[in-house]
């Protein structure tokens, strides 16, 4: 279990300058090992910090968060690579998220190699294991990023996140740029994995239409803060808010 | 295909030199430092191919004795410095904060002075010449490879891929050895390469004031040296040694030259 109290990011404007820029307002949320959860929002409405300060890449300004009862922030050495173990984030833009100069098998094994230790036999049999469960071909592993599409470097980022054994996982905009039938497929793929191995998810996305495909609780976000949470489950109803209400207009849902 | 040819010209040129450098014991006709006043500043001739210089002593063999300083000396030295500045490099532009600006100032204090003042601060408190080419070299190189290692690995943090190796849970070190420092590396060796022919000149140059090296040592720029009082009795004698250093240079412009474009080409197509 995943929760945020009053977490809140703001960026300093300038080196001069004493205004801060509100990236976050401060938040509250809590987010079920297991669930499905979708953060919409438009452009600049701060999704994408929240999930970085959820993913422990972005400091906090205020607030604090805690994974199992145990609080993250404020803590020492060694905490960040523990928030890394339970918490792990596909970032958006595949390509420049894997090194160009090693090979995709490394990449994956990363991971095995920083978090479990493991040998290198067992490594490759659990590398080839995590590429035949995200469909990357297992002859994938001695290629470089660089000779491998967009949809499967997104895989091979996914298989990357997943030999971590991460209790949640967050995905951001993990669709962006893809054309419709690629993105369907990504989608079936992600929802298909978190069947299996039930970890928790967070779905970054500016769309609401496939928010509402692969999340049963939705966030909506707009201007930095947090302006509703709620369960969907095709009931258009729960949404009271009325930027939310617009934002499903705008997909066409009703 | 014309960077192709930089970089066979370039390889063949150098492979010329390290192999003249090494085997100068072996295919060089005289001693470099044997005198034969009866053949002083001779034609040339069967004995002596290149001829004599002023003290007689066979041009043919100083010259390839010659590459050994430049070479040797160069290219060790550099190999040592590299690899300071790019673990050093890459780690303080990973690390960031105090260290990392530590080292900027640090290079930017070294950079303030050329090679030669160094150099000749430097000979009045060493003993040994060599040692003290070696350490105004190294000062100076350090400063400039940091540097450039440092320009390099920022654009490098800056990518997403770093943060990635963080998530995945590598250390500092990992990431430096195993993602840094690889994608530094090609864009650092066309450097590299350029950097071993300014050192070339730079000891070179040395020789020609004076500075460390014992007078007469069979070293091009020394040579040069030499042959300024025969300038216009045997003009030769400057000519020769002026030839081996520029070619000797150009042979590792011309790699230099030939990888940076090749490197270019490389981005271009990843990039596409």
């Amino acid at each position: 279990m995943i929760e945020i109290h009053r977490l809140s990011c703001s960026f300093s404007e300038g080196m001069f300058s004493r205004s801060q820029f509100m990236a976050v307002s401060p938040t509250s949320a809590s987010f079920k090992n297991g669930g499905r959860y979708a953060i919409v929002g438009e452009s600049g409405s701060g999704k994408t910090t929240l999930a970085r300060m959820i993913a422990g890449l972005q400091k906090p300004s205020g607030g604090n968060m805690m994974i199992d009862n145990e609080p993250v922030y404020g803590k020492k050495r060694g905490v960040r690579k523990c928030h890394f173990k339970k918490v792990q984030i596909i970032q958006q833009n595949s390509a420049s998220a894997l090194d160009p100069k090693m090979v995709i098998g490394k990449s994956i094994e990363e991971p095995l190699v920083c978090f479990f230790h493991m040998e290198k036999a067992e490594r490759k049999k659990r590398c080839k294991e995590l590429m035949a469960m995200c469909n990357l071909p297992v002859d994938y592993y001695a290629r470089l990023p660089s000779e491998l599409s967009g949809g499967e470097q997104k895989r091979v980022a996914i298989a990357r996140a997943l030999a971590v054994e991460p209790e949640c996982l967050i995905f951001d905009e993990a669709t962006n740029g893809f054309d419709l039938p690629l993105r369907k497929r990504i989608v079936e793929e992600i929802i298909d994995l978190q069947r299996k191995t039930g970890f928790t998810m967070i779905f970054i996305t500016h769309d609401m239409e496939l928010a509402v495909v692969v999340a049963d609780e939705i966030l909506v976000m707009k201007d930095s803060c947090l302006v509703e949470q709620a369960a969907f489950s095709g009931d258009t109803s729960v949404f009271t808010n009325e930027y939310s209400r617009m934002l499903l207009m705008a997909s066409g849902i009703k | 295909m014309k960077r192709k040819v930089q970089i066979t010209a370039g390889i063949m040129l150098i492979t010329f030199f390290v192999l003249v450098a090494v085997c100068a014991p072996i295919f060089a006709p005289h001693n470099p430092n044997t005198t034969n006043l009866a053949m002083k500043n001779a034609a040339p001739c069967m004995e002596y191919p290149f001829g004599c210089d002023q003290l007689g002593r066979c041009e043919l063999s100083r010259l390839m004795y010659g590459a050994r300083y430049s070479l040797g000396l160069s290219i060790p030295v550099l190999f040592a410095l590299a690899v300071t500045a790019l673990f050093f490099g890459c780690y303080s532009c990973y690390k960031g904060g105090i260290f990392s600006e530590i080292i900027r100032l640090l290079c930017d204090i070294l950079m303030a002075f050329p090679v030669l003042v160094i150099a000749m601060a430097l000979v009045t408190s060493f003993d040994s010449p060599t040692a003290c080419i070696i350490i105004a070299i190294s000062i100076s190189m350090l400063a400039w490879f940091l540097r450039m290692v440092r320009s390099y690995a920022k654009t490098e943090c800056g990518k997403e891929y770093i943060e990635a190796a963080q998530i995945s849970g590598a250390s500092g070190l990992r990431i430096v050895f195993r993602h840094l420092i690889p994608n530094v590396l090609p864009q650092f060796v066309v450097y590299f390469t350029t950097g071993i022919a300014s050192v070339i000149i730079s000891i070179s140059s040395f020789a020609f004031l004076g500075v460390g090296l014992v007078q007469g040592t069979a070293e091009w720029g020394a040579m040069l040296n030499d042959a300024r009082n025969s300038i216009y009795t045997n003009p030769s004698l400057i000519i020769y040694p002026g030839i081996c250093l520029v070619i000797c240079c150009a042979g590792f412009n011309l790699l230099g030259e030939g990888l940076r474009d090749a490197i270019g080409k490389e981005d271009e197509t990843n990039a596409s």
